[in-house]
């Protein structure tokens, strides 16, 4: 199965700012993904960021990475500017599909 | 009995139209294939195919030709129903990925044969007569027909687990969780109605509506069904609320 863009550079960037090995890297943002009910395959910038936020610093504490709040912020700050230099991909998640079925068919949904 | 289903059924009939148009008018407007695939999903399998079947049932007694049309017919369109909804499951759930192609292809292929078994071999008469059926092609027709929405409720369920995950970060809507479940629900009612139909031609050979406990069963279901569907895709305001007090008070997990 094939990771999403933004999987691989956090995948990059963990391995490179810790003492993490590029496999115990890709797994812990495998679980914590699963733990966000993600998959590494489709997902985006914005909810990678809200993982970082949330659970990325518990899961980096447990596997005893050091100062791993600083380290959130950081990858926070660098995930934002990577995300801004790459273009948007069109997607049609699944959870899009399931929000738009909602909606009338005679109106425009609010901005 | 009968007229308790008649009345289910009905009212299965009814929603699947009413929710159909208004994806088929949401598909119109946005030009999406998930949005046309779920309305010729819900127009052929939840309308056209009752209307026209029971029509071949009720109508046209003694009018050989046009019930042998009239049946041939119903069955087509819901073939073409639940091919639109296993479309919809791998295009939805599984874009891109080999294994759902292969799947999706198997079951369509899965459907066809059994369609070209059921005509061929003259046993879809069995669908608008009191006569058993003989030979495998029956309980075979439905079982392929009614893997299709398994697939789907299934693909349903595993992504309301996800989503729940989701909606606990703020990373999903409760209405769009709900929606997925409730969808789930409906559509796992329906391949459970399936599954009622190939064990009782199993058994007995006939049809559901020669005994009451079966034509009972598939009431139950048929009413889960139309009342799954119109929740998720119709949603009063009053259940909206329900939903958005039920969010906040747990904290974002929509806890469905």
């Amino acid at each position: 199965m094939s990771e999403s863009r933004v999987f691989e550079w956090l995948a990059d960037e963990l391995e490179r700012t810790t003492p993490l090995s590029r496999l115990e890297a890709r797994g812990t943002i495998r679980l914590v993904l699963k733990d966000a009910g993600l998959d590494a395959s489709t997902v985006s910038p914005a909810h990678l960021g809200v993982v970082i936020t949330r659970l990325m610093p518990d899961a980096l504490r447990k596997r005893k990475v050091p100062d791993p709040d600083l380290l959130c912020e950081r990858l926070l700050a660098a995930l934002r500017a990577w995300a801004s230099q790459m273009p948007a991909l069109p997607q049609d998640s699944a959870y899009d599909v399931f929000e738009r079925l909602g909606r009338s068919p005679t109106r425009e949904r609010k901005p | 009995m009968k007229i308790v289903a008649l009345v289910c059924l009905g009212l299965f009939m009814v929603s699947s139209l009413v929710v159909g148009l208004r994806v088929l008018g949401l598909a119109v407007r946005t030009r999406k294939l998930p949005e046309t695939l779920l309305a010729t999903a819900l127009l052929c399998v939840g309308f056209l195919a009752f209307a026209v079947g029971t029509g071949a049932k009720l109508f046209i007694e003694g009018t050989e030709a046009l019930r042998r049309t009239l049946t041939a017919v119903g069955l087509s369109i819901e073939c073409i129903g639940v091919l639109a909804l296993i479309a919809f499951a791998w295009r939805v759930f599984h874009p891109g990925k080999r294994w759902a192609a292969a799947l999706a292809a198997l079951l369509g292929l899965g459907i066809a044969a059994a369609l070209w078994g059921e005509v061929g071999s003259g046993q879809y008469l069995r669908y608008a007569d009191s006569t058993p059926m003989s030979g495998p092609w029956i309980p075979l027709g439905l079982a392929a027909r009614g893997a299709g929405p398994a697939w789907m409720a299934i693909e349903c369920f595993r992504f309301h687990a996800q989503l729940r995950r989701r909606a606990r970060l703020g990373l999903a809507e409760p209405f769009v969780v709900h929606r997925v479940a409730l969808w789930g629900t409906a559509i796992g009612a329906s391949a459970l109605a399936y599954t009622t139909s190939v064990v009782h031609r199993v058994i007995y050979g006939t049809g559901l509506r020669e005994h009451g406990w079966a034509l009972a069963i598939v009431s139950v279901l048929a009413i889960v069904t139309a009342t799954g569907i119109a929740l998720a895709f119709f949603p009063p305001r009053a259940y909206l609320r329900w939903i958005e007090r039920r969010s906040l008070a747990i904290g974002g997990d929509d806890g469905s």
